[in-house]
């Protein structure tokens, strides 16, 4: 008992020397705000971070990183906790290695980025900059950093889909409920691999992901025809497979920078796995296999007052479509109409539409104390825009007020549009940031 | 010869061999006894002035830098902000390549989380909206400028040799400079930035070096923009020198190490 006992000591103090010699450090951010719909003043009610808190531990070449939430929403007075990564980052001469809750970050445009799929995307939380509107995922990374030359590889053991907003009234592309997922993705296996290499000035990568859509799709449906009855179709949803080929560059033009990178989708509805004794003789499955593409060409110029001028356009074009009906049982092909095809994967403003122009700039003034920002989206398949406005104020260091307004214009005649159907989201936010 | 002729040869003579060039002046500067590697941390205030009213705001960075003799670079920059909280994390690598008109550089931005190659030629600019640009941050080979002696004055109560710098090639972002070097101990205390123009615009005033070990540091220098009546001032905090810092400190990978 007492040798048991030293042990646990030594080992405690072992402990509690090994932390006195590491380094911990932590930067946090309060951000509450209100959201004021335009229309009619409402308030709207959508849960957002309240807190974030990133804390590291470093000793030597190993860093442990949290990096977690509180997310909170005003109608319900309902608080959640949401630790969005953990990992343990082990940095020797050649390269880095990572291991746990992640959140990776691939591609050279800025917060569009058709070649990085590795994680899922939060959409509660789209129109967040940079890493704050994806979700974290378990996974293993390496990267090897080689004269010009980086090479990284990521495998992902286990499946994250995005997180959508179903039911919410206040968020006008929600689902009015969650879908049922008849067909959970079978093979959670996800692996990743990018090469970036430096050519004078110029930067160029490489990048292939094999993973499972991130959002569902139609596998089945389930056709109950009964006499004197209207017939009913059931939809089955699962989660197509995809394969994507990236590649991205970095080179400057004058005193443009040009960012710009495309990726190739090859998605393909999986073979169903069915219980033997229980399928269904009313179950037709949809198979279809497509390839899609995405890209983004972004040009930046800095003024000589440090203003940040950007221009996006980003778009999203189906090429190949094969898809065929057929019995689950005889395997019977079947005439059925083809639904329309939704990519599951890649930039999520490419739910927005097949092509869009986007011009943001940012700027701060007095001594970091104004900071304004501004960006427009132009829809330029179908009728839609989206103008978004900020001002910041920071009167004390650490301290921010916002005065932010977002107005969605659509298509009174198409309301099916996306850009219409977010007219009603447009509105003003005040918020206070404070960082510590 | 008369007596007062072979006297006025003298004191011509040994004026002219006894007065040092410009560029022996600043080459004696350029000699000082550095450190390899060095890490600091300072503080960055920047300050307006409107209505004769001055309003401040600190930023808190550190900066690691490493000279080479390797032939390929001259040195490697490595700056990351700790204050405002805001920005915490944000980081900038400097690789200062010996022959090359352009440096490589990048830029860290946390939120993002990715290392952004930052178009070289934005040298001149103003680096994070201080009064420094970017150029300012590298230090200026002894071989680019043509060096020209222009008498000697009083700056921040040192006797100091007054020296005329001008670049031999284009593409800088002034015409000249002149820089005052304390007589004594052969430090930098002030240089005065003239736009091609002929006209003055900025100036550095170091009023203070603390002599560490062998090394001589600047604690605090204070560059003025004239034309917005703005100025920057950097104050260390802390120094360290020579901790043998390898070569992957200067990195993308540790630059997103923050």
């Amino acid at each position: 008992m007492n040798k048991s006992l030293k042990k646990i000591k030594i080992l405690l103090i072992l402990i509690i020397l090994s932390v006195a010699s590491a380094q911990i450090n932590y930067t946090g951010e309060i951000n509450p705000f209100i959201m004021t719909r335009t229309a009619d003043q409402s308030q709207i009610n959508l849960p957002f971070r309240l807190l974030s808190l990133d804390v590291g531990y470093s000793k030597g070449p190993l860093d442990l990183k949290t990096v977690s939430a509180l997310e909170h929403r005003y109608n319900t007075s309902e608080s959640v906790y949401d630790l969005r990564e953990i990992y343990l980052a082990y940095y020797p001469d050649w390269g880095e290695v990572k291991l746990g809750k992640q959140i990776h970050a691939w591609g050279s445009a800025d917060g569009n980025n058709p070649t990085d799929n590795l994680n899922p995307y939060d959409y509660y939380y789209l129109f967040k900059l940079g890493v704050g509107k994806k979700i974290g995922v378990w996974s293993i990374s390496t990267k090897l950093y080689y004269g010009d030359y980086q090479i990284e590889g990521v495998i992902t053991p286990k499946y994250e889909k995005n997180r959508m907003p179903y039911g919410e009234k206040d968020f006008p592309l929600a689902l009015a409920e969650q879908p049922k997922i008849e067909y959970p993705v079978d093979d959670e296996l996800e692996f990743g691999f990018r090469v970036q290499t430096t050519i004078g000035e110029n930067d160029l990568g490489f990048s292939i992901f094999r993973g499972n859509d991130r959002s569902p799709s139609l596998a089945a449906i389930n056709y109950i025809d009964i006499q004197g009855q209207k017939p009913q179709m059931i939809p089955q949803l699962g989660y197509r497979t995809t394969t994507v080929f990236g590649l991205d560059f970095v080179t400057f033009f004058g005193d443009f920078t040009i960012r710009a990178e495309g990726a190739i989708f090859q998605t393909k509805t999986p073979m169903i796995k069915l219980n033997l004794f229980k399928i269904p003789t009313s179950l037709y499955e949809f198979q279809e296999e497509v390839t899609y593409s995405q890209y983004v060409f972004q040009i930046e110029y800095t003024t000589s007052s440090d203003i940040l001028i950007t221009a996006q356009l980003i778009g999203n074009q189906v090429g190949s479509n094969s898809n065929e009906w057929y019995h689950s049982l005889s395997r019977e092909l079947i005439e059925f109409p083809n639904p329309e095809f939704h990519p599951g994967m890649g930039t999520p403003f490419a739910m927005f539409s097949d092509q869009v122009l986007l011009f943001s700039s940012s700027g701060v003034l007095m001594d970091d104390r104004l900071e304004l920002k501004g960006s427009a989206m132009l829809n330029l398949d179908k009728k839609g825009t989206m103008i978004n406005a900020s001002i910041g104020y920071s009167p004390w260091i650490n301290w921010k007020f916002e005065l932010a307004f977002i107005q969605f214009s659509g298509d009174n005649n198409d309301p099916e549009n996306a850009f219409t159907k977010m007219e009603n989201f447009s509105h003003t936010r005040l918020g206070l940031f404070y960082n510590f | 010869m008369g007596r007062k002729s072979q006297i006025l040869l003298f004191l011509v003579t040994n004026l002219m061999w006894g007065q040092p060039t410009g560029r022996s002046i600043i080459e004696k500067m350029d000699q000082l006894k550095q450190p390899i590697d060095v890490k600091i941390l300072f503080k960055m205030t920047l300050i307006s002035t409107k209505n004769g009213k001055e309003r401040s705001r600190s930023r808190e960075l550190t900066r690691i830098e490493k000279k080479y003799e390797d032939g390929t670079f001259k040195s490697k920059l490595l700056l990351r902000f700790s204050q405002p909280k805001e920005i915490t994390g944000t980081g900038f690598l400097m690789w200062d390549r010996i022959g090359s008109d352009t440096d490589d550089q990048w830029l860290f931005i946390p939120k993002l989380r990715k290392v952004k190659r930052i178009r070289p030629n934005e040298k001149n600019r103003s680096f994070m909206g201080t009064d420094f640009s970017y150029e300012d941050l590298s230090e200026r080979d002894i071989n680019d400028d043509i060096y020209e002696m222009n008498g000697e004055e009083i700056s921040n109560g040192t006797i100091c040799y007054k020296v005329i710098a001008k670049p031999k090639k284009k593409g800088v972002q002034y015409g000249s400079r002149i820089i005052w070097v304390d007589k004594q101990n052969s430090l930098m205390k002030r240089v005065e930035f003239i736009n091609k123009k002929g006209e003055l615009y900025k100036i550095l005033d170091i009023p203070e070096h603390v002599k560490n070990r062998d090394y001589w540091t600047a604690t605090k220098m204070i560059m003025k923009n004239l034309k917005n009546n703005h100025r920057t001032e950097l104050t260390m905090l802390n120094i360290e020198y020579d901790l043998g810092l390898k070569d992957n400190v200067f990195t993308e990978r540790f630059l997103k190490r923050n």
